[in-house]
């Protein structure tokens, strides 16, 4: 890799090295081409920023569209008619009343005032929410939520499965209620999921949960997991979550120990936001690898070689068939 | 959806936050006095863009007592760009590239595709992929330079001024 000789090549090495395409000899090269010179720290400062915007205008024309709705559905919530005005001064007025009542909504929660959404926005079969006081929630395909304040609590019911990115506040815990479980967090960030008919699962990514069901208490902490029986009103376990599943939207990185086959179809498909389907027999089907910023793809690729598995898909479901392992 | 912005420069969800919430504040406190080129989204979003790198340039900063002045700084006079004006300007860049080498940037622009995949997709090697993408970037560079300067050269100064301290 010679760094620096043309101007052509480095803007390629470059731009991999911000999409974390290289490999770790390649990004200590490039780390410290840059250190080497000011002229060579301003390039990769240029580069830096023309990545980023790329990114931020590819982001921004893609919110183009939920955008305006967004503001016209804000605008008609606070009964302000559009300004058809022509002069600037009138239109920037009315901005001001929009960005004042706006800013209210933000620090809103805060006050004791009621917590509602601000802005749903759908991304392929999830929705992600954002509420008023500034958590985050994903919600999977057939999931919803219904914001059951006490002015005490930040309080919503749960239906389905999600993820939880809960905006810290400790004057007011958020609860969140499912299956008659009931999850309780200052600020931290965590999935609800539903693995099976009549289990419940929490998987805590940052920060810390009291999950409650019946009587029972548990406490768990980052990257720890419990699973609720809800039939025999039974907690199972604090297991040490391993996939990684809660981070590979940063590290792009997933690793599986002996992990069960179902389990492993269930972690592919929430961490690419693809459904996967395992059909026939798998018994002792289990996966030991791991993937690092692998495509879906190659994904799957590698996991039906290595088990002998058979691979089709249909829209945006990839169906694994199998006669069991050995 | 402005957090979710702020995210794509910062990949840190609190700073995001609050980069949005500053924003916010900052424009709420200039009232009236705010000058909108294009429209208010393309404005609160080139704000919140300019705002980011700011935060990324204070990330090369250790001491506070510079953090904090150079908070203070006004950031949106000059050449601070509305995210329409930066688009137009971007779009304007990629007009001139010709069809192919335009595709392939959009490609890896707007679908995030990686180089093999645009390679598989177009039926050409990685390396033309490289070589095209290189050349788109470089253009690129070339005609948002000018920008682009000004956003840096706060950040160069404060990078020796660290090194020195270090």
């Amino acid at each position: 890799m010679a760094l620096g000789k043309d101007d052509i090549e480095l803007q390629n090495i470059l731009q991999r090295y911000f999409l974390k395409e290289l490999d770790e000899e390649q990004v200590a090269e490039v780390n410290a081409w840059r250190a080497e010179s000011d002229e060579n720290a301003h390039t990769y400062d240029e580069a830096r920023i023309l990545h980023l915007d790329i990114r931020g205008l590819g982001y921004y024309e893609r919110h183009q569209a939920s955008a305006d709705t967004s503001w016209e559905q804000f605008k008609a919530s606070k009964n302000l008619s559009p300004q058809p005005s022509r002069s600037i001064l009138a239109y920037a007025a009315s901005i001001t009343v929009l960005i004042g009542a706006f800013i209210g909504i933000y620090f809103l929660s805060g006050d004791g005032e009621e917590l509602s959404v601000l802005d749903t926005e759908q991304v392929d079969e999830l929705s992600r929410t954002t509420l008023t006081d500034g958590t985050m929630i994903t919600l999977n395909e057939g999931a919803s939520i219904e914001i059951i304040d006490k002015a005490e609590e930040r309080q919503v019911a749960l239906r389905g499965e999600a993820y939880f990115e809960v905006a810290r506040d400790e004057q007011k815990a958020f609860v969140v209620e499912s299956s008659g479980a009931q999850i309780r967090v200052l600020g931290t960030k965590f999935f609800v999921n539903k693995p099976g008919s009549g289990l419940l699962e929490v998987k805590v990514s940052e920060g810390k949960v009291l999950v409650s069901f019946d009587e029972v208490h548990e406490v768990l902490g980052a990257n720890e997991t419990v699973l609720i029986d809800l039939q025999q009103g039974e907690v199972l376990g604090n297991q040490q979550q391993q996939s990684g599943l809660s981070t590979f939207w940063k590290t792009k990185r997933l690793s599986f120990q002996n992990t069960p086959l179902s389990e492993v179809a269930e972690i592919l498909g929430k961490a690419y936001g693809l459904s996967v389907l395992i059909e026939g027999p798998q018994e002792n089907c289990q996966l030991s690898v791991e993937f690092e910023d692998e495509d879906f793809a190659n994904v799957i690729e590698i996991i039906s070689n290595t088990l002998g598995l058979e691979v089709s898909s249909e829209e945006s479901t990839t169906i694994l068939k199998g006669n069991g392992c050995e | 959806m402005l957090v979710g912005f702020a995210y794509n420069y910062l990949e840190d969800s609190d700073a995001a936050e609050d980069v949005v919430q500053e924003v916010f504040s900052s424009v709420w406190d200039k009232g009236s006095a705010i000058d909108i080129r294009t429209n208010l989204k393309s404005y609160l979003f080139g704000a919140v863009r300019n705002a980011c790198l700011n935060v990324l340039k204070h990330q090369k900063v250790v001491e506070s007592y510079e953090r904090e002045k150079l908070a203070s700084e006004p950031s949106d006079d000059g050449d601070f760009l509305e995210m329409d004006e930066l688009q137009k300007k971007v779009n304007e860049a990629l007009d001139a590239l010709p069809e192919k080498r335009r595709q392939i940037f959009e490609m890896s622009r707007f679908e995030g595709k990686k180089y093999h995949e645009i390679a598989e997709e177009l039926e050409i090697s990685i390396k033309t992929v490289e070589t095209q993408m290189g050349r788109t970037l470089k253009h690129l560079r070339e005609i948002l330079g000018p920008y682009m300067t000004y956003v840096l050269v706060i950040g160069i100064l404060l990078m020796n001024a660290c090194r020195g301290k270090m």
